[in-house]
């Protein structure tokens, strides 16, 4: 493709990114740091020279490395068993490690004070209330981020290169450090940044499993803004913020850039075998030892809380949802939080795939030309997962309601906030499988015919078919469980269900706390049905056109 | 050439010049290939061969220079509106793909009908011996049936010109040998104009009905296969055509092939045998003069010298090229 019709695609999402992120966080930035008729920088000094917002920040970015880190070593061998070894039930499995990622913040912070807290099944282990419990929830929460962006790779990686350097006389730790670790960096990296950025800004988790005693710089500007109403305070911790998390996708974006490599890809389905030998056997034994103590407990609880009515095992609590719903508190019955997700999800993955499908095919062509503008608009548009939810939501109201960008009152407003938050996830799928498509392959189609636009279409979309499947699996779910800002733009009287689940445990009794388990429990089963259809829907693509 | 007079069919290059980092790469070619003709380009590794084909494809833009069929001029046409057709080395096959869809892709390029492209795919793998091979996956192929497929891919859009880039390069000698045989036949058959790059002299005088010589990106000759075989132009290419052994006598210099040298008792050259190899129809000797140069030397018969044996030699001057004394 020419340059200055990449240059000129490139300007849908820097268009999408300028109107609908920048425009909007720079007013509220603008509103915090403009005071009588001139800029006031203030409040950032009243910020820096405040031992316990310092104290925040700290714990902010320590618990962020800790999980990431956490969560590497743990997802890492994941990743592994997905890519490399096939055993009964797998497809199921890879759908189902999704769910925890979609499940809205507060129902994780519910289900973890469930198994952690008195009477649970954990509460031996004594880690209530303390920094543990908030590392295990994150682990929990971005497991499927390391497996499906590492893993998705590593299944595509030609099993020969390790058998050669096997044969080369390298130990299975040495071709691991050697062979395979360099050539999984770029998804390694990629993993890293999100766990990193989603960690750095988590909100419900820290906000029910921290109480008081742990806040996030996320959790603080919501208390600033919400609770506080000190928006000068809260755009300070904003933009302390922002340029913690510009700074960290840069030194990502070059430790990513600099490595861009051709492997030798395979079909997925040629390189998983299964596992023979004592070694193999137990390595798949542990990995599902671990995700049914991290993943499937914490589910099993929240399952067994929702069922679990004063009088009883019974569907008490489903039905519950149902009367509160025509009830006089609530504007809606959950069904048709239900039915106002999904159209949402709908719509904000088909938003997320085409900005984010133009900004990787976009970012891949530039690099091959050795281009910084690669680099940057991948930046760029992970820029939205750094910034607090609540900063972008509150920004949409404040910004977007004068013509000819009165969206206040619009529907569209929830989509496309959702796929402003999914287009990185698109963007970090589909990059590393189309950067390591062999060159010649294009080569050969341009020869045999093919104008620039078939090529793209028949080989980089082609290959990176299952790429786009598992993109378009993230951005669904992202959307289905999307909160922080959904909490400030959808209207009252169409609510997602994460909001109802969260008026829900705003609100006393044991009826609600069941109302919100049980609801909670119907978006987890909303969410793996979706993921598993487009999972499946997908899968022929990589194969015969 | 007159206004009213068209060039005839076939591919024409003038002046192709390619330069990565100030290094030239292609340093103004010039080359013919007839239409219904194949050509083959033979060099060492780095001689340009294959920005050669490149550039032609148009894969590669040229510096300066221009690309012709017959008076068309592609030098600014993309690669898909060529009509050419390139066989990569290794053979880029599509991994996504079966086989009846990697011959059937460039049919279906130019929008020909489902039922066209199947037949016309499946015709191509006959023709290359893989007949009811369209739904076998490609990473099951041999290596072989890998550059078969490739060929036929590369055959089925019935290309004006067909390129083939190192295309044996990946394969063991025997079927190398065989697959030779059957791309001359094939070829011929087809009436094909071909290019074909290739570092092995096998190849490139076994298939091609002209041999050019590259060398750091320039053509050093251009001819029939056994013009170039038995007369190379230079020195250059004589010694990378196989000519080895120097020998002087009086003012002049002749290069020679060991087989241009024959035991003789009765020949002016005196040496000793320092190694003997058996090459199935002749024994390879190194002989080492008693002023010190070393010849080698393509020995039959039933009387073959042993190591250490003192014997004479008798240069073959019909057989020897002659350059100015160095």
């Amino acid at each position: 493709m020419s340059r200055a019709r990449l240059l000129l695609l490139a300007l849908v999402p820097l268009a999408f990114l300028g109107i609908f992120f920048l425009y909007p966080v720079g007013t509220i930035l603008g509103r915090g740091l403009w005071s009588h008729g001139g800029p006031n920088f203030g409040a950032i000094g009243d910020v820096v020279g405040d031992a316990g917002l310092r104290r925040v920040a700290w714990f902010t970015v320590w618990q962020a490395a800790a999980s990431t880190t956490l969560t590497l070593a743990i997802g890492l061998p994941g990743a592994c068993l997905f890519a490399r070894y096939d055993f009964p039930g797998r497809p199921l499995l890879h759908a189902a490690i999704i769910v925890p990622f979609v499940l809205p913040t507060v129902v994780v912070g519910s289900a973890f004070l469930a198994l952690l807290g008195p009477g649970g099944p954990l509460a031996f282990l004594g880690i209530d209330g303390t920094v543990f419990a908030i590392l295990l929830a994150h682990v929990f929460f971005n497991y499927a981020v390391v497996v499906r962006t590492v893993g998705g790779l590593w299944s595509h990686l030609d099993p020969r290169r390790e058998e050669a350097a096997r044969m080369l006389g390298a130990s299975r730790t040495r071709v691991f450090l050697h062979v395979t670790l360099p050539a999984l960096r770029p998804a390694i990296a990629a993993a890293a940044a999100i766990v990193f950025l989603f960690t750095f800004t988590s909100f419900g988790v820290i906000l029910v499993l921290g109480g008081p005693r742990f806040a996030t710089l996320e959790t603080e500007i919501y208390r600033q803004t919400a609770l506080l109403l000190d928006l000068r305070v809260a755009a300070a911790l904003s933009i302390i913020q922002l340029a913690a998390v510009v700074v960290l996708l840069g030194i990502g974006s070059l430790a990513r850039g600099r490595h861009a490599v051709t492997l030798g890809l395979r079909p997925a389905a040629t390189t998983g075998r299964r596992p023979h030998g004592v070694g193999p056997t137990a390595f798949v034994a542990g990995n599902l030892a671990v995700m049914a103590v991290l993943l499937a407990l914490p589910i099993a609880v929240l399952v067994e809380r929702s069922f679990a009515t004063p009088g009883g095992p019974s569907l008490g609590f489903y039905r519950a949802l149902g009367d509160v719903g025509t009830g006089s508190t609530f504007l809606v019955a959950p069904a048709e939080a239900i039915r106002n997700s999904l159209s949402y999800a709908i719509v904000a993955t088909a938003i997320a795939l085409v900005i984010g499908g133009i900004a990787a095919v976009v970012i891949v062509s530039r690099e091959r030309h050795g281009g910084r503008f690669a680099l940057g608009l991948d930046g760029l548009l992970a820029l939205p997962l750094g910034v607090s939810a609540v900063t972008v939501g509150f920004g949409f109201l404040i910004a977007l309601d004068a013509p000819p960008l009165d969206l206040r009152t619009s529907w569209w407003l929830v989509p496309i906030a959702h796929a402003l938050v999914a287009t990185p996830f698109v963007i970090r799928t589909m990059t590393p499988v189309l950067r390591s498509i062999d060159p010649r392959l294009r080569d050969a189609a341009a020869v045999l015919g093919a104008t620039p636009s078939r090529v793209w279409r028949e080989v980089d979309l082609r290959i990176g078919a299952r790429a786009v499947g598992v993109a378009a699996g993230f951005a669904f779910a992202i959307s289905l469980g999307e909160f922080g800002a959904t909490a400030f733009i959808a209207r009252p009287d169409r609510p997602t269900l994460p909001v109802v689940i969260y008026r829900l445990l705003g609100r006393p009794g044991t009826t609600t706390f069941g109302a919100a388990m049980a609801a909670g429990v119907i978006l987890m089963v909303l969410t793996a049905t979706a993921v598993l259809f487009i999972e499946r829907f997908h899968a022929p693509g990589t194969g015969e056109g | 050439m007159s206004a009213t007079e068209t060039a005839p069919p076939g591919l024409r290059t003038r002046g192709l010049a390619v330069a990565y980092d100030d290094v030239a790469a292609l340093d103004g070619v010039d080359l013919d290939v007839a239409a219904g003709s194949v050509v083959s380009v033979l060099g060492p590794s780095g001689s340009g061969k294959s920005t050669l084909l490149r550039v032609v494809a148009g894969l590669e833009p040229s510096a300066a220079g221009t690309v012709f069929w017959a008076d068309e001029d592609l030098t600014r046409v993309p690669p898909h509106r060529r009509r050419f057709g390139l066989m990569f080395q290794d053979h880029a096959l599509f991994p996504h793909r079966n086989v009846g869809d990697n011959v059937g892709f460039g049919l279906r390029m130019q929008w020909l009908p489902r039922a066209e492209v199947e037949r016309r795919a499946g015709a191509a793998l006959a023709r290359v011996g893989l007949a009811g091979f369209d739904h076998r996956r490609v990473h099951e192929l041999s290596g072989g049936e890998q550059q078969r497929v490739a060929l036929a891919r590369a055959i089925a859009p019935e290309p004006r010109l067909l390129m083939l880039d190192e295309p044996l390069g990946s394969l063991d000698r025997e079927l190398r040998d065989r697959l030779m045989v059957e791309l001359r036949t094939l070829f011929v058959e087809l009436g094909l104009s071909a290019l074909f790059v290739t570092h092995d002299h096998d190849e490139a005088f076994a298939v091609a009905d002209r041999v050019l010589i590259m060398r750091n990106g320039r053509v050093e000759q251009d001819g029939r296969p056994e013009v170039v075989w038995q007369r190379p132009a230079t020195e250059l290419t004589a010694r990378f055509l196989g000519f080895v052994n120097t020998v002087t006598l009086g003012d002049r210099r002749l290069l020679t092939r060991p087989d241009g040298i024959r035991v003789d008792p009765t020949g002016a050259i005196a040496g000793t045998v320092v190694t003997r190899t058996f090459r199935r129809d002749h024994f390879l000797l190194a002989v080492e003069a008693l002023d010190g140069s070393r010849y080698e030397v393509a020995a039959t018969g039933t009387q073959i010298p042993s190591c250490g044996d003192h014997v004479g030699l008798t240069v073959d001057q019909s057989a020897a090229v002659e350059f100015p004394p160095s």
